[in-house]
């Protein structure tokens, strides 16, 4: 029986932790008006801690994906704040969005997204030119375990290979935070466990704030907090007090 | 039994607005072909029509002959020659229009009409007025083009000059002649209806004003069925050749059913090759849109055919998608070619004066151009359909296969591209086909920018070459008869003239084995200024003090190489026939021209040092004065200046050109919009997630646009290239169709002629460039991260 989530909960968890990194008050997010509106959001508050590991769970159309989205300066909230660190992201201009999204985030998508005209070296090597202080491309390439597949191109490797490129093309900005948008959804569970691996070893080894959004339950295990999200409501917070290993993750 | 193609057909029209911009601008390029195709085909038809209605009804004549005077009994065993049909024996003569307004002196030519006043070959047709009364020596008739520039109306006044005699007449009416359709005097490159007239009158006005009581001096003929034309020709000479018989010619050597006949040509070569680019652009298009329209219905077709639909109903579903856009293409295209066609038809009513020319609609052009329009549209859709259509539906279900494999690029790019160009550049190396195509497709573009601004180059080319480096002098004068080389110094003494030099010409047939051709001899004094022979680098051709120098064009068409001997008759005086070598070939831009020094000429002709036209070059500031002296010098026969050549040329020709140049830059800018709006769409459809992916990991609007357009501007610059090649290529093979007896276009091309159309086309590709980067920036980033590949 999930908990009723209240502000003060979220917020206290983080209280007596390391720095706030993210701090959210009150976002809102509707589609449409009148009637026919869709609340995606409902008035959620949120602080996530500098190096921590936050997966979000619930169903389709619980509002994760919107949360992630404002977070990573996609989406902006119908109202209430979002700031992370020094930069206010509800009201940022789109050029301010982009340069925060370049100098401290980095994505990973359901479905990899890749440059299919670049092979693995190239694709994580466009990320890393953009990039303040990259790490060298091969070091982030080995990160995730394909230093063989370097020369290769996206269509000549598997799914889970090509999700492990992405990865590695989201780490080599050396980016403060990892959003990951259903990051094994399309893989099956051997994969899936590899490239959650690889993002573990980002989140420990890095230090990197990472928020995983899926709705297996298992890979919760990963996470230091899961949040719970039904119809636009954070409806359930949990600590994890040990967290288990991506490769003893199994379903 | 519901027939499967119903909804089919609602979605065949969904289809249609979703992509309606690129269905509006492949329909453009089709209506842009249609357009010249239906305008240059009904322009034939029309000249074609309103020629031969003309000549058939006012009975135009085959042959025409010109002699010095024969008494009319010699009429009568003309007629008895075999193969003659009609003859009639007129009298002609070339007079002077007296206007003291006028710069330059205006020429007539005056040709006697019968007493029954109608004549019965090259009849005329009265055009306001009555015919002369002729029992009177004072009326004529004049030329409607001299009247209507003149402002002369049935009643008003004009006094020639007639045999050194001035005299007055009265403006009975005014007429149109077949024979006069585009009316130029001999000579001129261009009707100039200011400074030439034709007048007709009774044969007494001549006849006293020439002395000419029963006799004639002109005659033209018709030839009877099946008469052998080089027989009669020949004959006609032979029994002329007493009477000073110039030699008799067939209207292919008359100057205005040439200039017709030219004209014909260049207006079916109009309606074969500019269709034919827009078609081969259009078509690949069709072939880019559709195939993408095909590829991302991928799923749809596999699942129709999974439920049941055979490829019948499917494939025609395409081709009503396509066919839908043809059709409307050639609507357009035939609507705006039938406005064009009128204006056109508008401007030559000017030029050719035809008494009933109407604009009419092609039926046959209408019907071509739907069918052609649909059969390059299904063709061009036909690969892309078929492909698809013929899979098995479960093969068709799963997306088309990966394109890139490290095998299957070259190795070394990295050390030369950055990562980001390194993806415009295998987005272009991925897909050969279609970056092939597009590349072509701009390629394309260039020629038609180049070929409307080419004719300002080539009109610049010919005049600097005609006038500044071949006929360099600024009048001529021709004598009416043959004169001692000291009558020079007259015109050397007249103030105003810098420089005199005299010059001989007589007309000439040429033979070589079975080929002829009629033209005028010129014998030029070597070293002269006024007329220099070109090489073909335009260097000066001294004259060989012996031997012939023919155009170039002209010792081809005699089948002539230097060394090879002409036989050359001369066609006036005794008629003499000598062989002469060809010595040089000359490169001349107008004209087939035939020179000699003067000396051989004059010992040819068995006469002294004789000349008969002047050449001069004249003080521009008393160029006026010069004129009104010259008109009042006795035996002057024609002057020309060049000055009225040269506003002529521009008047005429460059209004027309400016206005082609217009079309077909815009038709080219459309070409570019069509290859690279529509190249750039479906590039974009195809790489949207991509790029909002990379917006996504922080690239600017401004990168991600930068990666995508790269490409674009590569397959741009690359069209541009094989544009430049193909300009050249393209403006040869346009001018060897149109190539004409009365002038060659030289292909000349001139950088800024170049760098403009390199412009247009980049201006245009940026335009293109502009509307999709809007798109990009209006990436949906959000849809991306759940959007499937």
């Amino acid at each position: 029986m999930p908990r009723t989530s209240n502000a003060a909960d979220n917020r206290g968890m983080v209280a007596s932790g390391p720095q706030v990194v993210f701090r959210a008050r009150g976002l809102t997010k509707t589609y449409g008006s009148g009637p026919n509106a869709v609340h995606a959001l409902r008035d959620v508050d949120l602080d996530i801690s500098e190096g921590e590991f936050i997966v979000l769970l619930g169903p389709s159309g619980s509002g994760k994906s919107t949360l992630l989205n404002i977070l990573g300066g996609l989406d902006a909230p119908t109202s209430g704040k979002a700031r992370f660190r020094e930069h206010e992201l509800t009201g940022a201009t789109e050029a301010e969005l982009t340069a925060y999204r370049r100098e401290h985030v980095s994505f990973v998508f359901q479905f990899y997204n890749l440059i299919p005209s670049l092979n693995v070296a190239e694709n994580v090597r466009l990320v890393a030119e953009i990039a303040a202080d990259p790490m060298p491309v091969e070091e982030a390439v080995a990160l995730v375990g394909l230093s063989p597949r370097l020369h290769h191109f996206p269509s000549e490797l598997s799914g889970g290979e090509q999700q492990r490129v992405a990865v590695a093309r989201a780490i080599v900005k050396r980016p403060d935070v990892l959003l990951c948008d259903e990051p094994t959804g399309a893989l099956d569970s051997e994969t899936g466990r590899l490239v959650l691996s690889a993002i573990e070893k980002a989140n420990r080894e890095l230090g990197t704030t990472t928020v995983v959004i899926t709705h297996n339950s298992v890979i919760a295990g990963m996470a230091h907090r899961v949040l719970s999200l039904r119809d636009g409501r954070i409806v359930d917070v949990s600590i994890n007090p040990e967290r288990k290993r991506a490769c003893d993750l199994s379903w | 039994m519901v027939i499967p193609g119903g909804m089919l057909h609602r979605k065949a029209l969904r289809d249609l607005w979703a992509l309606r911009a690129e269905v509006v601008s492949i329909a453009l390029l089709i209506a842009s072909g249609i357009a010249v195709f239906v305008m240059s085909a009904s322009n034939y038809a029309t000249l074609l029509r309103a020629r031969n209605d003309h000549y058939a009804a006012a009975r135009f004549a085959d042959v025409f002959v010109s002699l010095e005077r024969a008494p009319l009994a010699v009429a009568e065993r003309l007629r008895l020659i075999d193969g003659v049909g009609v003859l009639e024996a007129r009298i002609a003569a070339t007079i002077r229009i007296d206007d003291p307004g006028s710069e330059l002196p205006v020429m007539g030519r005056m040709i006697s009409l019968p007493p029954q006043g109608q004549p019965a070959l090259n009849r005329l047709v009265l055009r306001s007025g009555a015919w002369p009364d002729s029992s009177r020596t004072d009326q004529v008739l004049v030329n409607e083009a001299f009247a209507a520039r003149r402002g002369l109306r049935p009643g008003d006044s004009l006094r020639g000059i007639l045999n050194g005699r001035l005299q007055s007449f009265v403006v009975s009416g005014t007429a149109l002649s077949p024979e006069f359709v585009f009316a130029t005097r001999p000579g001129d490159p261009l009707p100039d209806d200011r400074h030439f007239a034709v007048l007709w009158a009774p044969e007494r006005t001549l006849a006293h004003a020439f002395d000419m009581f029963g006799a004639f001096n002109d005659a033209v003929l018709t030839l009877a069925p099946g008469a052998q034309v080089l027989r009669v020709l020949a004959d006609l000479d032979e029994a002329l050749s007493r009477f000073g018989g110039t030699g008799a010619i067939t209207r292919r050597d008359h100057v205005s059913d040439r200039f017709l006949a030219d004209e014909l040509i260049e207006q079916r070569t109009l309606a074969v090759i500019a269709p034919a680019l827009f078609f081969g652009v259009a078509a690949f298009l069709l072939t880019v849109v559709v195939g993408r329209l095909v590829e991302a219905q991928r799923d749809q077709i596999a699942s129709l055919k999974a439920l049941g639909f055979p490829a019948g109903p499917i494939l025609r579903h395409y081709f009503l998608l396509v066919g839908t856009i043809a059709f409307c293409g050639a609507g357009i295209g035939i609507f705006a070619g039938h406005l064009l066609a009128i204006r056109v038809v508008e401007a030559y009513r000017d030029f050719f004066r035809f008494p009933v020319m109407e604009h009419r609609l092609e039926i046959w052009a209408v019907l071509a151009s739907f069918t052609v329009s649909l059969l390059v549209a299904l063709g061009a859709a036909m690969r892309s359909v078929t492909r698809i259509v013929l899979l098995p539906a479960m093969v068709a279900m799963r997306p088309a296969p990966p394109q890139f494999r490290a095998t299957a690029l070259p190795a070394g790019f990295g050390l030369v591209w950055s990562t980001r160009s390194r993806i415009a550049l295998r987005g272009i190396i991925g897909r050969p086909l279609r970056s092939a195509l597009s590349m072509i497709g701009v390629g394309l573009a260039m020629p038609l920018i180049v070929l409307g601004l080419f004719w300002f180059d080539a009109l610049d080319f010919m005049i600097d070459m005609t006038f500044n480096r071949i006929q360099r002098g600024d009048v001529y004068v021709g004598l009416t008869e043959a004169r001692a080389s000291s009558a020079l110094e007259d015109f050397r003494r007249l103030e105003g003239v810098l420089l005199a030099e005299g010059q001989r010409v007589v007309p000439v047939m040429l033979r070589s084995e079975h080929r002829t051709y009629r033209t005028t001899l010129s014998g030029l004094p070597p070293g002269g200024e006024l007329n220099v022979a070109r090489k073909s680098d335009y260097t000066r051709l001294p004259i060989p003090e012996e031997g012939l120098v023919l155009s170039r064009r002209l010792a081809e068409r005699l089948g002539l190489r230097i060394g090879g001997s002409v036989t050359v008759e001369v066609l006036e005086g005794r008629r003499l026939v000598r062989d002469i070598p060809l010595t040089a070939v000359s490169d001349d831009v107008l004209g087939m021209n035939a020179t000699l020094s003067i000396a051989a000429l004059n010992t040819l002709l068995r006469e002294g040092p004789l000349i008969n036209v002047v050449a001069l070059r004249v003080d521009p500031a008393q160029r006026r004065a010069l004129f009104r002296k010259l008109a009042d010098m006795p035996a002057l026969a024609t002057i020309s200046s060049k000055q009225v050549w040269l506003d002529l040329f521009r008047d005429r020709v460059a209004g027309l050109i400016t206005v082609s140049a217009g079309v077909l830059t815009l038709f080219g800018m459309l070409i570019v919009v069509g290859v690279v709006y529509n190249v750039a769409r479906v590039t974009f459809h195809e790489r949207a997630t991509e790029l909002a992916s990379l917006r996504i990991l922080g690239f600017t609007r401004g990168e991600v646009a930068g990666i995508f357009l790269t490409e674009l501007v590569i397959i741009v610059m690359a069209g541009i290239g094989i544009g430049i090649a193909l300009s050249g290529w393209v403006v040869r093979l346009l001018l060897a169709a149109r190539s004409t007896e009365s002038f060659e276009i030289p292909p000349v091309i001139t950088t800024s002629t170049y760098v403009i159309s390199v412009l247009a086309v980049i201006a245009t590709s940026a335009f293109c460039a502009w509307l999709i980067r809007k798109r990009v920036d209006r990436l949906d980033l959000v849809a991306v991260l759940k959007a499937r590949e």
